[in-house]
């Protein structure tokens, strides 16, 4: 990203200023003053379905553009940015996890790891700086979040269990070590207790790499794990 | 591109549905081109009944009609040629050999040909082939025959096997000529032309048939014994028509203009390749017809693969967004669906012309001798490229549907799954 200047000590991963968005004029779903998530800091974003959820995780992926006011990672202005550019710019600087269904049920559990570095150069970049090749990254992801099993690596991921099969999402989204890592409702389909080892998991590797996490959930009581929470309001 | 890799795998992973997907497609690709051959083979099997014959001379009717009873052995002469007309034509310098055709005799349903032994010289079918003998050889004495080889094949007949000629047509006549009986000295090999259909015997032999007979009915009491027939003059007074070579092409429309202004009696003379060209334009609608069908098929091949694509697409729907969320871009998921169904359709026609391949080798022996086609194996031809070009953009023009599709979804749910 030679256009955007990265200033990693001074800027904050996201910054968002008088935000709104509307399908349709007049019916906003969303209305976020202002928001300022630090580097490293871990984000609890909690809301009800029809808080507009969804819709600010497509603004900060860029997939959608804010109807007013405006959304900056990394200090740059996604408006500012073409449609190409901002695809490129997810693929460089964003993880994300979602709820369920994960992984591309065509690829074992080492290529969906992988997936990332394919699409960004700058993250398979990232990646051979510091190991000494991609497989070796992804297989130590897969050893931090306690998928050690090389025989499993292999397998096609619809035989792993829903808690396992977030756990290699997690690994994808951390891969190439993106600056921020979106996750939406990662574990709303585990139970209590996989979902504690899970977001702890999650929380360590973050913070190893120095990642922001927004981490999304309707429910209140995962809050306590968070730096941080915001609470989104169904408008 | 890593996205190309991701289609092949993502299609390995549906190898169920995309192994039926390319066998539809498969099949109807390889209707298409057969069709398509089959089309090409019969239109000049067709134009090559005769070859080599440069006209053709009959009774005053019209092309078409000359051509039909003289060649295809399709209705009747309405009106004969005076033998002493033949021979006059057939002693002008330009001519070289002359085949003489008596009709209007059968056996069990074939017609018998009176025709002298200048017919297995000098007749040509198919690229100037000549007439070949699967067993036997030409008819030598006065009640020798020689069958066509379906004849041979329908009625089971060997060499020196005796059979009965009876006046007129169909199967059931009344008036047999049993009491000369002819003796087959010669099978045909298969032509693929009506000369399988037919039993040949000398003119002589349809004269000495005909010796008691008269306006088509036997005389009472008047019984010429088959021994008695040996030692009469059996020069026949008329026959039905004959095929005229020449020593130079070029002098071929003199003689037709001479042959048409004959002054002894109304003669016609035809062009058979014009004649045989005028017919087959006749057969135009049947050949469109088959080629429609054929259309269809291939046009019910990519619905299927359509409905295939399209059915997937839901289930796909996470599948696009997880790929959104790693930077794809909306139109390099067009791309992967397109791509998707261009590369079963490639696959499609590539087995398509496989198994095309494969049936012309295994069917080849079946069909030259059924049909009298022979088909060969060949690289397609300009038109059968063609067609695979054109389905080849027909299925990536059907794969921009469900192209589109996830263009649209990877737009409206971004990186947010709808479940």
């Amino acid at each position: 990203m030679s256009s955007s200047k990265i200033q990693p000590a001074i800027e904050p991963a996201i910054e968002i200023d008088g935000l709104g968005f509307a399908w349709r004029p007049g019916e906003d779903v969303l209305d976020i003053a202002e928001l300022v998530v630090a580097r490293g800091e871990r984000l609890f974003v909690q809301g009800r379905s029809g808080s507009g959820k969804s819709t600010l995780l497509n603004l900060i992926g860029g997939i959608v553009l804010p109807t007013r006011g405006q959304v900056r990672l990394l200090g740059t202005p996604l408006q500012a940015l073409g449609g190409a550019a901002r695809d490129r710019f997810r693929a460089d600087h964003l993880g994300v996890i979602f709820q369920l269904f994960n992984l591309l049920p065509y690829l074992s559990v080492l290529e969906n790891v992988l997936l990332p570095c394919h699409f960004s150069a700058q993250r398979r970049q990232r990646v051979l700086a510091r190991a000494p090749s991609l497989d070796a990254e992804a297989i130590r992801l897969l050893e931090r979040l306690e998928l050690p099993d090389p025989e499993l690596w292999r397998r096609s991921v619809s035989q792993l269990s829903v808690g396992q099969q977030q756990r290699v999402a997690a690994a994808r989204a951390l891969m190439g070590g993106p600056e921020i890592i979106i996750a939406d409702e990662p574990t709303s389909a585990l139970d209590a207790q996989s979902r504690d080892a899970f977001i702890e998991l999650l929380l360590q590797e973050c913070a190893l790499q120095g990642t922001t996490l927004l981490f999304v959930s309707h429910d209140a009581a995962l809050a306590s794990h968070f730096d941080r929470t915001l609470v989104l309001e169904v408008l | 591109m890593a996205m190309w890799s991701l289609a092949v795998k993502s299609l390995k992973n549906r190898a169920g549905s995309a192994t039926l997907t390319v066998l539809t497609i498969a099949i109807s690709v390889m209707l298409l081109l057969g069709v398509e051959q089959v089309r090409t083979e019969a239109r000049t099997s067709f134009a090559n009944t005769v070859s080599g014959t440069d006209l053709i001379v009959g009774a005053r009717t019209g092309q078409t009609q000359l051509l039909l009873y003289s060649v295809f052995h399709i209705g009747h002469a309405s009106n004969n040629v005076g033998w002493d007309s033949y021979r006059a034509i057939a002693a002008h310098p330009q001519v070289e050999w002359t085949i003489p055709l008596l009709l209007g005799d059968s056996h069990r349903g074939f017609r018998v040909l009176g025709t002298s032994a200048d017919f297995f010289r000098h007749y040509r079918y198919a690229r100037a082939r000549a007439l070949a003998f699967s067993a036997g050889q030409p008819f030598d004495d006065l009640f020798d025959v020689v069958i066509g080889a379906q004849v041979a094949r329908e009625l089971n007949y060997q060499i020196g096997q005796q059979v009965v000629v009876a006046h007129g047509m169909g199967s059931t006549s009344f008036s047999r000529h049993d009491d000369k009986p002819f003796r087959i000295v010669g099978i045909l090999a298969p032509t693929g032309t009506p000369v399988d259909r037919t039993l040949m015997v000398s003119p002589e032999a349809i004269q000495a048939i005909h010796l008691d007979f008269q306006a088509g009915v036997q005389l009472p009491g008047q019984v010429v014994s088959a021994e008695d027939a040996r030692q009469q003059d059996l020069t026949p007074t008329q026959l039905t028509a004959f095929m005229v070579g020449l020593k130079s092409r070029r002098s071929t429309f003199a003689l037709q203009r001479a042959i048409n202004n004959y002054r002894k009696e109304p003669l016609q003379a035809i062009l058979p390749g014009v004649a045989l060209a005028e017919l087959w334009s006749l057969m135009r609608v049947a050949e469109q017809a088959l080629l429609v069908v054929s259309a269809a098929v291939v046009f019910s091949g990519l619905a299927g693969l359509l409905t295939v694509l399209l059915s997937g697409l839901n289930a796909r729907r996470r599948e696009i967004a997880i790929l959104r969320s790693l930077g794809a871009r909306p139109w390099q998921l067009l791309a992967l669906l397109t791509f998707e169904a261009a590369l079963l359709t490639l696959l499609g026609s590539a087995l398509g012309m496989a198994l095309l391949y494969i049936a012309i080798v295994l069917g080849q022996p079946l069909f030259e001798q059924w049909v009298g086609l022979g088909l060969e194996v060949a690289l397609p031809s300009t038109r059968q490229w063609i067609f695979l070009a054109l389905v080849q953009g027909a299925g990536i023009l059907t794969g921009l549907i469900p192209g589109w599709r996830a263009y649209r979804y990877s737009l409206a749910d971004g990186i947010c799954i709808r479940i």
